[in-house]
């Protein structure tokens, strides 16, 4: 079976006042469509610059990223907005929802980027999937730190894409929360047969993918 | 396809309700606003105008002379069967009991008016009735406010001259009286054949008649061309299409400078406009990148973006339309007792200007920093730290660069008058800006002396320069135009008139004729009054300078155009009046032979380029007047004392019908002697220069105060600039006042923090605003007006007290949430 993601000797280096930083380095990997894999390290190992880059949201200085049989150094910002628009699902850290936008239309955003009528239905039938139904009215202010990763999650899987990156989705969370949130993640995965792409320091977490990849120094082990 | 629309709409509806935006939509209210209140009442104005321009002459043609009409003119329109119509206007004193008022004199004849009706009441400041009457012999109308001067109601007498006539209507509105919008005299009309029974009207007193002609439009077409070739030098033919050119001037000239004004408050605004719309853009960054990992491509950001300050700008600016509304109302209402005339509805066309400039604004300003959020890396939303925050380029506000100047021509209609805005605009914001950094850098040498409340607060000043600049001329701009127009209003007309000495005339006198002199002289001595010098008056137009025909073509200025082509008091002397000097030729002697000479004012002879040796030849009761120049004068026209453009040796003009004119000084409780003396001579005007004063003080307060409701939006816009630079570091300030807190800062302490910057920026602004202000009522004062300038210590206080008492009162209430929040609250939310 075709890889759904695959990194060719990934690199990427800023410039910085002390000189040329290598982030990333000859970062070879390549994803299963299905599967779930994390990516670990220690703070400062280069995990989140894989992911966007993995994600297309940053470009490598070197390498390239194919991801579902094409090129992102092919395109160009719009294009790989293009490419992720629908197809592709991200939860973050610090659940990034739009404050002035209550939980169910922060679910219906990217349905409505991806011009899909149905917006509002789908986004009240996956809030209730993550029990959020009787919060949908709520802000994100008005939401626990677990409430609003769990719309976060919702805005993820909305657009059921077929490749979901986690940044470190339990990383504000306490352990108790932050264990219910990874079970929703998987529990969600495993039903719409989702790619899952997770960076992560805690090893636990990790331990639940099937792949586990550590980065250090910017170089994958 | 993207719905932009939904969620570009639902984004736009929560940052309202959120408060989000609401600077920025006061910027665009007030922009819009002051735009459009101007624009309202300028069409109404102008709409009255043109809506009575078919009556405004009350004929169909006129021809306007300061002779009677020929009578060869009424017998051509006879022969095209035109109906002909005959006024005679001067102005005179009307006299009930002890009472009396200086009034606009109008007779006419049974078929005035030709065009249009009077409107007439048999109650003051009534609407009025349309009547085909007029008064009939024995009769006068009054207007409301005469009657009211003197204290009299229907069916009283009034004296006019030496005639008496009952009052039995009040006139509420004539169709071509001249003040028709602008209201100057009071007035009163008769029967022309009453003229002769007031002996007013005698050989050489100031009076306009007025033929008017009234048919088929070929008719009056062929009179027209008959008139065109038959009229005498001074008579003037007037259409319906040329009437009151000069209130189209005087129009015309207030729109532009209200509009202009309004157009301080709208540049204002813009600055506003902008510094919200960069923190808009700042705090949307990560929704920009949120949507960007979520597919959105460059063009759907932007498309977002321009979809909500379409919406957003629409309906402010409707909001904004509105609000200006309301605004006209408020300076109809302020110009109540000036205009006269009910001003016809408003056009919704009116508001279009404001309109516009509103969506002009919020596209050329607010867009430039939401272009850039569409260009927002995707990869920011994994970045837990703030980035940096860059200026922005000058190229995004290359629109809002051409867009100003743009709208400061159009409001200017010429390019000289743009410029000059523009140049006076940057040279203001510049030197009250350059006051502004001298005062903060004081503050940052002084600050290390202070307490910690008063160090910190003025760190916060001096630190963000920029802001702080932009704060103080924001506001200082507005604060200083009120300053200027209270301190012109008030002070200025009261140094002046504080300025002339203890028994400066205060009555002129005119109309009284040669043979008078004596008695009048005589009259005074009885009375027990100090005798006035006479001084004797022809009139007389200048025909020709040096063989070349006067025409107000010939000259560019409207002013010189008015003064060449009116009609001179050419006056007669042996010695140089008091206040006059000769700065080029020589006055003549006492006792010359050669009458043929003339001495000139040196003013006009400098507008009209009349020059020592030049030849001029008057025409006065179709005679010629020749004389050479022979001598300049400089006029000191403040001395309240008769003066004239032209005078002659005595023996010159003897030959010509002449009045005298006299000046003196009555004290206020000794005013009865002006009715008496009307009472003994009845043909005498007399002019009360307090009464003028009062007047025209009347008038400027009126003007003023509409000038002043103008720049009250420019002050408003300035409070904005304020906020809206307060609130772009709102999230640091919030930051820092949290971590004060968590250091032991009680509520108190950063409400004086803030407290303390406030009264900074008050006092910087009202300080730059009152010297700037000071400093050009100083320059009014003594270039234009040539009165010592007098330094209002008290007016300055209060300004700068009442100026920083605003802004902090308004900030501290605005800023009030900073101190209500817990430590805790705000760091886990900034």
């Amino acid at each position: 079976m075709d890889p759904i993601l695959q990194a060719i000797d990934l690199g990427k280096q800023v410039v910085a006042p002390e000189g040329r930083i290598n982030i990333l380095s000859s970062v070879n990997l390549s994803i299963q469509p299905g599967s779930s894999v994390a990516i670990t390290g220690s703070s400062g190992s280069g995990k989140s610059t894989l992911l966007s880059l993995l994600a297309g949201l940053d470009t490598p200085s070197e390498g390239s990223v194919i991801m579902q049989g094409e090129s992102l150094q092919q395109l160009d910002e719009d294009g790989r907005a293009g490419l992720r628009a629908g197809r592709v699902g991200f939860v973050f850290q610090s659940f990034q929802l739009v404050h002035s936008l209550n939980a169910l239309e922060n679910v219906m955003l990217p349905l409505e980027l991806a011009g899909r009528d149905d917006a509002r239905s789908h986004a009240l039938e996956i809030l209730s999937e993550v029990g959020l139904e009787p919060r949908i009215a709520h802000y994100p202010g008005q939401l626990s730190g677990g409430e609003q990763q769990r719309v976060a999650i919702a805005r993820a899987y909305a657009t059921r894409p077929s490749l979901l990156f986690a940044d470190e989705p339990t990383g504000n969370l306490d352990q108790r929360t932050g264990e219910h949130i990874m079970d929703l993640l998987f529990a969600m995965n495993a039903e719409r047969s989702t790619t899952l792409v997770l960076v992560t320091h805690d090893n636990r977490l990790a331990d639940r993918c099937d792949e586990v990849h550590q980065l250090e120094a910017g170089r994958l082990l | 396809m993207m719905h932009t629309r939904h969620i570009a709409g639902r984004l736009l509806w929560r940052e309202l309700r959120s408060g989000e935006l609401n600077l920025l939509v006061i910027a665009l209210l007030i922009a819009v606003a002051s735009m459009t209140s101007v624009g309202f009442i300028t069409q109404r104005v102008a709409d009255a105008m043109q809506h009575q321009s078919g009556e405004l002459i009350a004929a169909d043609l006129l021809v306007k002379s300061s002779t009677p009409a020929d009578p060869a003119w009424h017998q051509q329109a006879d022969r095209l069967g035109i109906a002909v119509a005959n006024i005679t206007s001067f102005a005179s004193v009307v006299l009930a009991g002890d009472s009396s008022s200086l009034s606009s004199i109008k007779a006419v004849d049974a078929a005035y008016p030709l065009r249009g009706t009077l409107l007439t009441s048999t109650q003051a400041y009534t609407e009025g009735e349309a009547t085909r009457d007029i008064p009939a012999s024995g009769e006068a109308w009054l207007d409301s406010r005469l009657l009211n001067a003197l204290a009299i109601d229907i069916g009283d007498a009034v004296e006019l001259g030496e005639a008496s006539l009952t009052v039995t209507r009040i006139l509420i509105s004539e169709p071509d009286f001249s003040g028709n919008i602008f209201n100057t005299a009071p007035r009163l009309l008769f029967n022309q054949a009453d003229v002769a029974k007031t002996g007013l009207v005698i050989p050489g007193s100031r009076v306009e008649y007025r033929q008017l002609y009234a048919g088929s439009a070929e008719a009056v077409e062929g009179l027209n061309a008959y008139l065109k070739n038959n009229l005498r030098q001074g008579d003037s033919l007037l259409g319906v299409r040329d009437a009151r050119p000069e209130l189209n001037v005087a129009l015309e000239r207030a729109e532009r400078f209200l509009g202009l004004t309004a157009l301080i408050a709208v540049l204002i605004s813009a600055v506003a406009i902008a510094i919200s719309a960069q923190r808009f853009a700042r705090r949307h960054r990560s929704t920009s990148a949120l949507m960007r990992t979520f597919g959105a491509r460059q063009n759907d950001i932007l498309t977002l973006y321009v979809f909500q300050l379409a919406m957003l700008g629409s309906v402010a600016c409707l909001a904004g339309v509105m609000l200006g509304y309301l605004g006209h109302l408020v300076m109809a209402g302020l110009f109540s007792q000036l205009i006269i005339t009910e001003l016809p509805p408003i056009k919704l066309a009116a508001a279009g200007p404001g309109f516009a400039t509103g969506m002009l604004l919020i596209f050329s300003f607010a867009l430039p920093p939401l272009y850039r959020l569409k260009s927002v890396p995707p990869g920011q939303v994994l970045r837990t730290d703030t980035p940096t925050h860059r200026g922005m380029s000058f190229k995004y506000y290359l629109p809002a660069a051409v867009i100003s100047p743009l709208l400061i021509l159009w409001q200017a209609g010429d390019l000289k008058l743009a410029s000059l805005f523009l140049v006076g605009l940057v040279a203001t914001v510049a030197i009250l800006a350059g006051i502004a950094l001298l005062l903060l850098l004081l503050i940052d040498r002084l600050k290390s002396h202070a307490n910690v409340t008063l160090r910190i607060g003025l760190t916060y000043l001096t630190r963000r320069r920029f802001n702080t600049l932009t704060e103080a001329v924001g506001f200082g701009v507005g604060m200083m135009a009120i300053i200027l127009l209270v301190l012109v209003r008030a002070d200025l007309l009261n140094d002046w008139t504080q300025t002339l000495p203890e028994g400066t005339p205060n009555q002129f006198v005119i109309n009284i004729q040669p043979e008078q002199v004596n008695a009048i002289t005589s009259y005074f001595d009885e009375q027990g009054i100090e005798t006035p010098s006479f001084y004797p008056m022809v009139r007389g137009r200048l025909k020709s300078v040096n063989g070349r025909p006067v025409a107000a073509g010939d000259y560019d200025d409207p002013q010189t155009q008015r003064l060449a082509t009116r009609v001179f008091n050419l006056s007669w002397g042996s010695t140089l009046q008091r206040g006059n000097e000769i700065v080029e030729g020589s006055w003549w002697d006492s006792n010359t032979r050669n009458i043929d000479q003339i001495s000139f004012d040196e003013g006009l002879a400098r507008r009209m380029g009349i020059k020592v040796g030049d030849k001029l030849v008057f025409l006065s009761a179709g005679e010629e007047i020749q004389a050479t120049v022979s001598s300049l004068r400089k006029i000191n026209w403040g001395t309240f004392q008769p003066n004239f453009y032209a005078i002659m040796p005595p023996a010159a003009l003897a030959d010509f019908p002449a009045t005298y004119i006299s000046s003196f000084y009555i004290a206020a409780e000794d005013k009865a002697f002006l009715n008496r003396l009307i009472r003994e001579f009845r043909n005498l005007t007399i002019i009360d220069v307090g009464q003028m004063i009062n007047q025209v003080r009347g008038i400027m307060d009126q003007v003023t105060l509409v000038i002043e409701f103008v720049f009250l939006f420019t002050i408003m816009a300035g409070l904005l600039v304020m906020f809206a630079t307060m609130q772009s570091t709102h999230d640091e300030r919030m930051r820092d006042n949290a971590i004060m807190k968590t250091f032991g800062a009680s509520r108190r302490q950063l409400r004086n923090i803030l407290m303390v910057e406030f009264v900074f920026i008050g006092l910087m602004s009202s300080i730059i605003a009152s010297l700037a202000a000071n400093l050009t009522g100083f320059s009014i004062s003594h270039w234009l007006m040539n009165i010592p300038y007098q330094l209002h210590l008290s007016s300055l206080l209060l300004s700068i007290v009442a100026g920083t008492l605003l802004i902090t009162v308004v900030g501290l209430l605005a800023f009030r949430q900073y101190h209500r929040q817990s430590a805790n609250e705000v760091l886990r939310r900034v």
